[in-house]
């Protein structure tokens, strides 16, 4: 994982207010993302390639003429507050439908199951355990199906689980893409706990960090299977993407909305020319299935 | 990373947007938050148009706006603020948007 910095300005005002509020307002233009509130001013957080420290300087000038300002400034590193977690934690069975035990998702300290698909994930920081009820609904999916011989592309990979998956059920090519970097370095490393795939090499199984405007370089109806478990925005503003790269009778999954969302979702899946096959769901949150006809 | 999950999924509609958030956190690791609205001065800046992309966005920030988009903003904040009627209310979103040299335009309506 690589560390990121952060500036964390500790500020206090006299009178507390509206200075408070207008330095939330004014920081946040110049890079700082998170604001921690308390009786006396705040402290802003902002991650240092993010912030304009000029700028941000100008914006507490601004300030410092209705209000008596203090600003103690520090350098805060990334600290990995999932570590703990990450010792321990229950290992994740996925059942298929007709109530057999299909997967298990594991840490490398974990047993190895007696039965059905063993995948090892160690999760870092990334999303993926199988815990959380979209990555749950959405290896389901994947376990139902055609894989072999498949070209899957994940979007949102995470850990990379749903690649593993899908590698692992003997797809020819899986493309796993995440916005974070970190993500794709943890979806790299879990490939080598999995000796079935582990040899595989990057023509067949490779990720990479980006977003959706990656897709643009890639062939149109390529990708047999797209998997993307992120957000309703990103899903909705990507759903053309999905579509022009998929091959004909090619699949859709999506998850990472609630069941709420459903109807929005359908719309922009019927939108981009694709079809709605089914509707899963899980604690509130939807998994959709869709196809491109041929 | 479920909390992250359902942090974005709940706030979908309010993308880049300064949302204050008040999270609890249970002894069973199990959380629950609720999302309050945009501070004023947030709104104000929004109203004003002096977000991203305005060539005056960080230095002197002369904008105006208007009383009725002050009202929209005092309701939308009534139940953060210890305000017990509106007009109190718009007075602290006035009194905000002159710290920040947002003049509201026009005759004030109390």
């Amino acid at each position: 994982m690589t560390p990121k910095t952060f500036h964390s300005w500790a500020l206090t005002f006299e009178p507390v207010l509206p200075a408070k509020e207008v330095a939330v307002a004014y920081l946040s233009e110049c890079g700082f993302s998170m604001f921690e509130p308390h009786d006396k001013g705040v402290v802003a957080h902002g991650a240092t390639e993010e912030v304009d420290v000029d700028q941000a300087e100008a914006c507490l000038e601004e300030i410092r003429a209705f209000a008596d300002l203090t600003c103690v400034k520090t350098l805060a590193k990334q600290e990995n507050w999932n570590a703990q977690w990450e010792s321990s934690y229950p290992l994740v069975e996925v059942f298929s439908a007709a109530g057999e035990m299909a997967c298990t998702i594991r840490a490398p300290f974990h047993d190895a199951p007696a039965k059905g698909m063993d995948v090892v994930v160690a999760p870092q920081m990334s999303f993926g355990t199988g815990h959380h009820a979209t990555t749950h609904l959405m290896t389901e999916a994947v376990l139902e199906e055609r894989c072999e011989g498949a070209k899957v592309l994940d979007m949102g990979c995470g850990t990379g689980v749903l690649a593993l998956v899908a590698a692992i059920r003997g797809a020819h090519q899986v493309h796993g893409i995440d916005i974070e970097a970190d993500a794709v370095q943890n979806a790299k490393d879990n490939v080598l706990l999995n000796p079935t795939i582990a040899h595989l090499g990057a023509d067949r199984l490779h990720f990479e960090a980006g977003d959706g405007r990656l897709l643009d370089e890639m062939l149109s109806g390529h990708w047999d299977v797209v998997l993307a478990n992120i957000h309703k925005n990103v899903l909705t503003g990507d759903m053309p993407r999905y579509a022009k790269l998929m091959t004909p009778g090619g699949r859709l999954y999506l998850s990472g909305f609630f069941e709420g969302d459903a109807p929005a979702m359908k719309h922009a899946v019927e939108s981009s020319g694709l079809v709605v096959l089914k509707l899963m769901a899980r604690e509130g949150w939807a998994c959709m299935h869709c196809g491109k006809p041929s | 990373m479920e909390f992250c999950k359902q942090f974005n999924a709940r706030t979908q509609d309010k993308p880049g947007k300064v949302l204050p958030a008040v999270i609890t956190v249970y002894s069973d690791k199990s959380f629950d938050f609720v999302i309050k609205t945009p501070p004023a001065a947030v709104q104000l800046m929004e109203a004003a148009k002096l977000k991203k992309g305005s060539p005056e966005s960080n230095r002197s920030k002369v904008g105006k706006v208007s009383w009725d988009q002050v009202r929209a903003i005092a309701e939308d904040k009534m139940p953060d603020l210890n305000c017990f009627s509106v007009e109190s209310a718009m007075r602290m979103v006035a009194g905000t948007a002159r710290s920040m040299g947002i003049n509201v335009i026009g005759e004030a309506p109390f």
